[in-house]
């Protein structure tokens, strides 16, 4: 067995920091205009959305599960939003969330429940969720009033910090503590290392899976909500593929689609690479849009590919 | 009650034909069923190769940029003067090799197929767009185009074709070994490499024949409707032939791959998007039925 180098060990320990910064390294060697406050603040509000999405999905596929239907649900949360948006105070932002929340324990009641697999019961909920944001919205985008409150939230910053990023980042900062510090976090890990185990560790389940679907939902909802807030209009088109995104964000951050691996803290690194690289193609002027695509997904494989190298000697053999 | 649960799929096929029969004016007419057939030819193909994947334990979510990317290559190459056949292998060629880094990547690299595919989705719709060199090319008025249109005794060539792959399939997954080798690697893979399947060849080949059959629905559908629209061809197909699995009673943790239900399944599918349109009903009310089927699908199935 060779000798590790602590080069080796550190990249092992902090894969998606260290992708992430030798990408900002060659960015901003490439383009000056990459490191500038403005932009960085740009990424930040891009990311912020998509970043609330994928704590929840983190939580899920930590579980062992998977949530394909939160770019639905966020379009669902965008479109009542948007409905409410005349209303000002608590009731415009919470809401949404509270949407998300309960199309999130339907999740979990089909999968606890009715004994159907995740993904199948969340693509179901994906279709669902969407045909119901099209009749919420009567077939046409909603209009948001774009003087309202909720308008502000998306657009203020303090000092320069876009508001959607504070919320991340908070939001960021709990799911760390809740996921690595708490009992509920560490159950989570367990069923998603071995559900069997867990059940006879005499771990609920049950509820612990409705919990993670209902958290994944409403921070899809609340990412709807600050959608709306940023376009001022409620679409029921919105925030398809959002799934996909954060699906990615969550396996470059190095946490393992069959549950039980993976660090809360690292999903922030996925989440703002894939907000970089199209910020980086933007940058860069010529290349067509669907670039973007390409490299993401040529950017993922690299990653994935190497984690499986990485994990080689520590995983089974299947 | 058991007779449903066992036979739910064709229960739902003959509720949705009745049904449509009472409340679909037209409905039971040659040409509706025969538009049937004919609009649900990409669906089957692609559900009929995800059936195989599925039933070995894994998924292929990339089968639309698949069709995308081999439509793409058929296209670019015919309109720059390559004659119909050799483009069209061209594209086939395209597309299994997608299957083929699919395959690979999944049973030489041991990564999840779900990340895989989802990978190759993501590049490879990209990939098609860079090969076109564009967003649509026109194949109106073309022989290309013109095969998509094709009758042969009157039948549409789609339902030809359509017929010999379903044929063809359940021979595959009814008569051969490598159905079966396939099952148990969706049974449990360790225990079948340990009884000395070829693993990596067999999970390869399933990725492939995907493929393969993703090229037919993609330059099929490209010729039906005269030309290659990158940004729209195949996508979202995912989504119907996942259903359409799902209803037909393939399980999805691996196992045995059930073919004449996914044909059934295609078909549901299919007939609750022409419900929906013949009866002017708003589309996205077909999102939420197709969501509903296949929710009482898997439920009938599940194991006590």
């Amino acid at each position: 067995m060779k000798e590790k180098t602590n080069i080796v060990r550190l990249i092992q320990a902090q894969g998606p920091l260290v992708a992430l910064l030798v990408l900002c390294a060659v960015a901003s060697f490439c383009f000056p205009g990459f490191l500038v406050p403005v932009n960085l603040a740009n990424i930040f509000r891009q990311v912020s959305m998509i970043g609330l999405v994928s704590i929840g999905m983190t939580f899920v596929i930590l579980s062992g599960g998977i949530d394909l239907s939160v770019g639905s649900i966020a379009a669902v949360a965008s479109v009542i939003a948007a409905r409410l948006s005349a209303q000002y105070g608590l009731l415009v932002i919470l809401v949404p969330v509270l949407a998300g929340i309960g199309i999130g324990a339907v999740n979990g009641l089909l999968v606890t429940r009715a004994s159907i697999p995740p993904f199948i019961a969340t693509l179901a909920m994906m279709l669902g969720a969407r045909g119901l944001a099209f009749i919420m919205a009567g077939g046409a985008p909603v209009a948001s009033d774009s003087s309202a409150w909720l308008s502000q939230i998306a657009k203020a910053d303090i000092l320069g910090v876009p508001w959607p990023g504070i919320i991340f980042v908070m939001a960021l900062g709990v799911a760390i503590v809740v996921a690595g510090h708490t009992g509920f976090g560490r159950s989570l890990y367990a069923i998603g290392g071995n559900e069997e185990a867990a059940v006879m560790m005499g771990l609920n389940v049950n509820r612990n899976k409705m919990l993670v679907y209902m958290i994944c939902g409403g921070l899809a909802g609340a990412a709807g909500m600050l959608l709306t807030s940023r376009i001022d209009s409620g679409q029921p088109t919105a925030a398809a593929g959002w799934e996909l995104i954060a699906i990615a964000s969550v396996v470059i951050s190095g946490t393992s689609l069959a549950g039980g691996i993976g660090k809360m803290s690292h999903t922030l690194y996925g989440v703002l690479i894939l907000g970089v690289i199209p910020n980086v193609i933007n940058l860069q002027g010529t290349l067509p849009y669907w670039y973007i695509d390409l490299i993401t997904g040529i950017l993922l494989l690299a990653v994935v590919v190497l984690q499986s190298r990485i994990a080689g000697g520590q995983a089974e053999n299947a | 009650m058991d007779v449903v649960c066992r036979h739910g799929t064709m229960f739902f096929f003959m509720a949705l034909i009745v049904l449509n029969a009472f409340i679909t004016p037209n409905f039971m007419s040659l040409g509706t069923m025969e538009n049937t057939l004919v609009q649900v030819f990409p669906v089957m193909l692609v559900a009929l190769g995800m059936t195989m994947v599925i039933s070995s334990g894994g998924i292929d979510i990339s089968v639309g940029a698949i069709m995308a990317i081999s439509g793409a290559v058929s296209a670019r190459l015919y309109t720059s003067g390559l004659g119909l056949t050799p483009a069209i292998s061209c594209g086939v060629a395209a597309a299994c090799l997608c299957g083929l880094l699919n395959g690979i990547l999944v049973a030489r690299f041991k990564i999840q197929p779900i990340i895989v595919t989802l990978v190759v989705m993501i590049a490879g719709r990209g990939l098609a767009q860079i090969i076109l060199g564009e967003l649509f090319t026109s194949l109106l008025f073309t022989p290309f185009g013109d095969f998509g249109r094709l009758r042969l005794s009157g039948v549409p060539v789609q339902i030809v074709i359509m017929s010999i792959v379903v044929a063809a399939m359940l021979f595959i997954a009814g008569k051969t070994s490598f159905a079966k080798r396939v099952e148990a690697i969706g049974d449990n893979s360790r225990a079948a490499r340990l009884v000395g399947i070829n693993t990596v060849a067999v999970t390869v080949s399933v990725y492939v024949l995907c493929g393969l059959l993703c090229a037919i629905a993609g330059n099929m559908e490209a010729a039906r409707i005269n030309g290659v629209n990158v940004g729209s061809l195949g996508v979202l197909i995912e989504l119907d032939a996942i259903a359409a699995v799902a209803i037909g009673g393939t399980p999805f943790s691996g196992g045995k791959a059930r073919i004449m239900g996914t044909v059934f399944g295609a078909i549901v599918v299919q007939l609750v998007t022409i419900i929906v349109n013949m009866n002017d009903i708003a589309f996205h009310y077909s999102l939420i039925f197709k969501a509903l089927i296949v929710i009482i699908a898997l439920w009938t199935q599940r194991k006590k």
